[in-house]
């Protein structure tokens, strides 16, 4: 995990929202923020550490504890769900074997409900960490899930 | 001012005055879950709800200021329909094991479904099965009761600054919280408790020690000795229906030995006590020319929190242990000795309006006497339970006298209790030993009250001494941030410096009787100002005992022993370590 | 990506490219207004009669005459877009981010600020970037920093990125959020104007309102003003989604049918069943929405709200219990949990709306969810709580046969131990 270069960032509370992308960003095996990145957020914005996981858990893209590589964010509003979003729902829990775990067992995915991503002229949608996913199908949902797959597996031959 | 009429009763309040404010004065209850006399509103709960004429919506009457010519209703049928609606939520939200709950009786969220004749639940109940945290030594926090009012979060980031617990989550699940990697007694709590006296449920509460305590009286083999703090004695009657403030310290001896305590000492003994270590301590500091300011010792809760926030300063802070400890440590060394009882087999027990006490009684080094110098802590409360368990009309009870050797006491040991009392002790005993002449007025009313930042200054042979006296951790804070930002530029804006962690000081500690309001608070110190007025002993130079106590035992002030026995050291502490 | 469609203004000029803009008259309103007095811009706002299109509708020209005075005035531009449904500020952002800019930057002249913050939803990484370059591209050719445009005015925008809530949409928690709290709202007064960031005068205003504003600066308050309907003037981006054969983001005069605008939008996909108007908080309705009127006042003698103007469409094979449940969790995700109705009550019904949708809801939910949505109403902090029985209401209104359908028909027994 790269470090953040946090002499970038005034000491400055107003910062904590970004200090928390770019620490659970570098965090790209697991999307989260560790309490050692708590930590040092806390110390340079002159919070205690109380402070800085009260403002981290109020937040859904944040999380304290760990995800997986990919975290997907599948779009259940009202605009998505008349369109198909429980079936992919399914689809993803059974596929990747969330029905009980926050994470698959290969560590690359976790699976978030959220309630609009602001693009529903292309529901049903969803997110891969920074990347939106629109129109889709269950097929669709399946081939992007295997070549994020691929994609892992080629980078470690 | 301006006029409202409240439910048909006409009121003149000042402008500015809110709803709930207005109704209070005129005789008029408005229930409400969040609002605190002592804390600013923060319009969480919704019970507060009134009608006012002419305004579609309701208004929360504990953040909506009175308007000239306001008609206001405050139970109509449609209110009294939604509340007990709201209340519903809220209960359906709560365990329902008051019977087993320390708050039961003391509840306010049992108290309001009791005014609103709750008696059933339209809603289905959930429980969160959240773990309790017990690991601080003196507060215990149930999640799974909180309200989630604020006037916890409130008191500990704004009014304490202590910022060991925030909201945490949202929606349905905020908890308060110290982090999720974090724990009370990992995190930067210093256990003062305040947030435990503002807690309206029984979602955080004192540790209690009531079992153990029961265990050692009860076995045969160990001796029991307490030692009585002085805000205790104006305040312990409260739980029994007397008024704040009363003086029960006879009653509370004689309580003490009814439930089976072998002896009973004074913890004022070891105020005076420290005033003589104190007043030494200052006086070499005068003679070599500091460091200053020199800053009081005897609240675990400013300690701790010092440690953390101010561990530049802890060289200022007093070498002297608290009067708990300094009576600890010679309940196992010089009482032990000259009763002939091993200290082994001494079990040291105090009663302290206090939470951290417990912890200052479990930090590791307070075992000087070569045992852990006080084994248990019980707060006013605990004490009460205990009153009430061994089935004495505590109101009723005939008074007694303490043990000697470790009990009798001066007025400046008394009045430690109350806010300004350390310093205007300090300065009684101060100010003779060096001037070697009486002071003239020894009651010193600019460091009394309930003022939040109190400063004097005493001129002692020409010489100009400036004093400061804070209670409550955020002018604390405020203080001390000035005092260092002085010393890095050279100056010394104060000689010497009392801190108590809590507002009135230790009549408003955290193990006092729950409702502990600042109107209590006053009460309390003016109970123990009284008793001083009224001792035929003033000073802690006087008291018989501790002078027996430095030609027996200890030398005098300040010596080897005394070093020994009743000092101690601090620990830099890292706001960030887990 | 399908294309959005748009019918009539500016919006046609898509362009991530300043000089493009510059071109096609971007800029332009800048110009103007930084000839005028700024009192006289607030004025020529005021007289557009431009209404805030976040949902709120109030009158943007009266928001900014309200900014007293100071050494320190923010304008901050609500990029939270995160009422479901709508899309029309995402829209905005990716196609013409410089319309933004340069509406911004006339609010910040005309209230004399020296600071403005574009606070983007945390879902939107990429818009974020887009911004980023639209401001680098829009200081290359002083339009936005030091002495713009040589006119000694200095202005200057930052972005922020949101960490996803909805609740953060309401003025004073996207202000609490932007100061790096949680995203509680508070207690107005004082309203934002008075005392925001840092407790100094700030003007906060949506995407689309801002984007407006240099239409009226180049065109003027009467060629606005002309657009539209009386009380809500100018054109409206709808947002329109569901089944119709092409969602996306429609421009039309306010007032629009919402007949027309579906029809726009390619017709219903099958029959139609219900309509939701205003975002998750508005109104679900049957057919009769398509007769209604989109804009503020109309919406609001009908009982409901133009909101975001968002409208989500739903044919007969929509399971309505569905939409209860999805629209009650909704509330209870979203819910900040600060006041006690809306964190108790959001989680019951819930509860309630998860049970009827599962098939294993009771007879008595559907009362006690509308009485639960009333104390909600009557007793919440915010509007998020007090909006709750809104879709509640009007959805068992409308639909009320279907969802209790799905509750069985016997009465649940308590268990007597």
């Amino acid at each position: 995990m790269q470090s953040v270069q946090l002499t970038d960032f005034p000491h400055s509370p107003d910062h904590i929202l970004h200090l928390f992308h770019e620490f659970q960003d570098r965090d790209s095996d697991s999307n989260f923020l560790s309490s050692s990145s708590v930590r040092q957020i806390a110390e340079h914005l002159d919070l205690s550490m109380a402070q800085v996981y009260g403002v981290l858990s109020f937040y859904h893209m944040f999380s304290h504890s760990p995800r997986g590589k990919y975290v997907i964010r599948l779009c259940d509003s009202l605009s998505c769900r008349i369109v198909g979003s429980l079936d992919i729902y399914t689809y993803l829990r059974r596929e990747l074997g969330l029905q009980r775990k926050k994470i698959s067992d290969d560590g690359l995915f976790s699976l978030e409900i959220v309630n609009c991503l602001g693009s529903c002229h292309t529901a049903p949608n969803m997110m891969i960490n920074e990347q939106l996913i629109t129109d889709l199908t269950l097929e669709k949902v399946k081939s992007t899930i295997q070549s994020l797959k691929e994609e892992v597996e080629n980078a470690t031959e | 001012m301006l006029n409202v009429n409240i439910d048909g009763k006409p009121i003149e309040v000042e402008t500015g005055t809110t709803i709930l404010e207005a109704a209070d004065k005129a005789g008029i209850d408005i229930p409400t879950l969040c609002k605190h006399e002592d804390i600013a509103p923060l319009g969480t709960c919704g019970m507060c709800m009134v009608e006012i004429d002419g305004s579609p919506d309701y208004a929360r009457a504990c953040i909506t200021q009175a308007q000239e010519g306001m008609q206001i209703r405050t139970h109509t049928r449609e209110l009294r329909r939604i509340k007990r609606k709201l209340l519903q939520l809220v209960l359906a939200a709560h365990p329902d094991d008051c019977l087993q709950c320390i708050r039961h009786g003391e509840c306010e969220l049992q108290k309001l479904a009791e005014k609103f004749e709750i008696r059933d639940l339209e809603y289905e109940q959930y429980t969160r099965g959240l773990p309790i945290d017990s690991s601080a030594a003196g507060i215990v926090r149930d999640m799974n009761k909180c309200i989630g009012c604020g006037r916890c979060v409130e008191v500990c980031q704004n009014l304490q600054t202590v910022k060991a617990i925030s909201f945490f989550g949202r929606g349905a699940d905020t908890i308060v919280s110290p982090g999720a990697e974090t724990n009370m007694g990992s995190g930067v709590c210093v256990n003062c408790g305040q947030c435990v006296v503002y807690c309206p449920v029984g979602a955080l509460h004192e540790r209690e020690q009531i079992d153990h305590v029961w265990g050692a009286i009860e076995n045969p083999e160990l001796h029991v000795a307490a030692q009585i703090a002085p805000a205790v004695r104006v305040a312990l009657g409260e739980e029994f229906g007397m008024a704040p403030g009363e003086l029960v310290i006879d009653k509370l001896y004689h309580a003490l030995k009814m439930l089976g305590i072998d002896t009973v000492f004074d913890t004022n003994f070891s105020a005076d006590l420290t005033i003589m270590e104190e007043g030494t301590e200052f006086l070499n500091r005068l003679a070599e020319g500091g460091p200053f300011p020199l800053i009081t010792s005897c609240s675990p809760g400013w300690i701790k929190f010092g440690e953390t926030y101010f561990p530049d300063l802890i060289e200022n802070i007093s070498s002297c242990k608290s009067p708990q400890q300094m009576m600890g440590s010679l309940i196992k060394t010089y009482f032990s000795e000259t009763r002939g009882i091993p200290p082994e087999k001494i079990v040291s027990l105090s009663i302290m309006p206090c939470t951290a006490k417990k912890f200052e009684a479990d930090r590791p080094e307070m075992n000087d006497s070569g045992f852990k110098d006080v084994d248990y802590v019980l707060t006013t409360r605990e004490l009460a339970r205990m009153i009430r368990q061994a089935g004495i009309s505590f109101d009723k009870l005939e008074g007694t006298t303490s043990d000697s050797l470790l009990s009798a006491y001066s007025g400046a040991g008394t009045i430690f209790g109350a806010t300004g009392g350390v310093m205007e002790a300090a300065l009684r005993t101060a100010y003779e030993l060096h001037t070697g002449k009486p002071l003239e007025n020894i009651n010193l009313k600019a460091v009394r009250g309930l003022e939040e930042t109190k400063t004097a200054s005493i001129s002692i042979e020409g010489e100009e001494l400036r004093v400061a006296v804070v209670h409550g951790l955020s002018n604390a804070r405020e203080l001390l941030s000035y005092v260092h930002k002085e010393q890095q530029a050279g100056r010394v804006p104060y000689h010497f410096i009392e801190i108590m962690a809590c507002r009135g000081g230790c009549v408003g500690g955290g193990g006092q009787p729950i409702e502990n309001s600042l109107y209590q608070r006053n009460l309390r110190g003016q109970g123990l100002y009284k008793e001083d007025a009224g001792l035929p002993l003033r000073k802690s130079h006087e008291n018989p005992e501790v002078k027996a106590l430095y030609e027996h035992y200890l030398e005098k002030p300040g010596g080897e022993r005394s070093h020994h026995l009743l000092h101690t050291h601090y620990t830099r502490r890292n706001a960030y370590t887990l | 990506m399908r294309q959005s469609k748009v019918s009539i203004t500016h919006y046609t000029m898509k362009t991530q490219d300043i000089e493009a803009y510059i071109g096609i008259g971007g800029y332009h309103g800048l110009r103007s207004a930084l000839d005028m007095d700024k009192s006289a811009v607030v004025k020529e706002v005021q007289d557009s009669k431009l209404r805030g299109r976040g949902g709120a509708g109030f009158p943007t020209g009266k928001k900014w005459a309200g900014v007293p005075p100071s050494e320190e005035t923010y304008v901050v531009c609500n990029a939270d877009e995160g009422e479901p449904g709508t899309f029309k500020d995402r829209f905005i952002m990716e196609n013409t981010p410089f319309l933004l800019l340069e509406g911004m930057t006339i609010a910040g002249y005309a209230v004399g600020a020296v600071k403005g913050f574009i606070y983007i939803r945390g879902e939107y990484p990429k818009i974020a970037d887009t911004l980023k370059k639209a401001l680098e591209a829009a200081r290359s050719q002083n339009m936005l920093g030091n002495n713009i445009l040589g006119t000694g005015f200095s202005f200057d925008i930052e972005i922020r990125r949101g960490g996803g809530s909805y609740v953060v949409g309401d003025e004073t928690a996207l202000l609490s959020s932007l100061m790096g709290k949680r995203g509680f709202p508070w207690m107005k007064p004082p309203y934002p104007t008075e005392k925001g960031l840092w407790d100094r005068p700030t003007v906060v205003n949506n995407v689309e309102t801002l984007s407006y504003v240099p239409l009226i600066l180049s065109h003027g308050a009467a060629a606005f003003s002309k657009i539209g309907a009386k009380g809500s003037t100018g054109p409206k981006l709808y947002s329109v989604s569901g089944h119709v054969k092409s969602p996306g983001v429609y421009e039309f005069p306010m007032g629009v049918r919402v007949k027309d605008l579906l029809k726009a939008a390619g017709g219903v996909q099958g029959q139609l069943k219900a309509v939701q108007i205003g975002g998750t908080a508005g109104p679900i309705y049957d057919a009769e929405a398509l007769s209604m009127q989109l804009d503020y006042d109309s919406m609001q003698a009908a009982g409901g709200t133009l909101g975001s103007g968002a409208v989500v469409v739903m044919n007969s094979k929509t399971n309505m219990a569905g939409v209860l449940d999805v629209s009650m969790r909704f509330f209870a995700e979203e819910s900040c949990g600060q006041c006690f109705p809306c964190r108790y009550g959001t989680r019951q019904l819930n509860y309630m709306a998860q049970r009827i949708a599962a098939g294993t809801g009771r007879q008595s939910y559907l009362s006690l969810m509308q009485d639960t949505g009333e104390v909600m109403r009557a007793t919440s902090f915010c509007p998020f709580g007090q909006s709750v029985s809104t879709p509640l209401n009007s959805l068992l209104k409308h639909f009320g046969d279907e969802v209790k359908g799905f509750i069985q028909q016997q009465d649940y027994v308590k268990e007597v131990i």
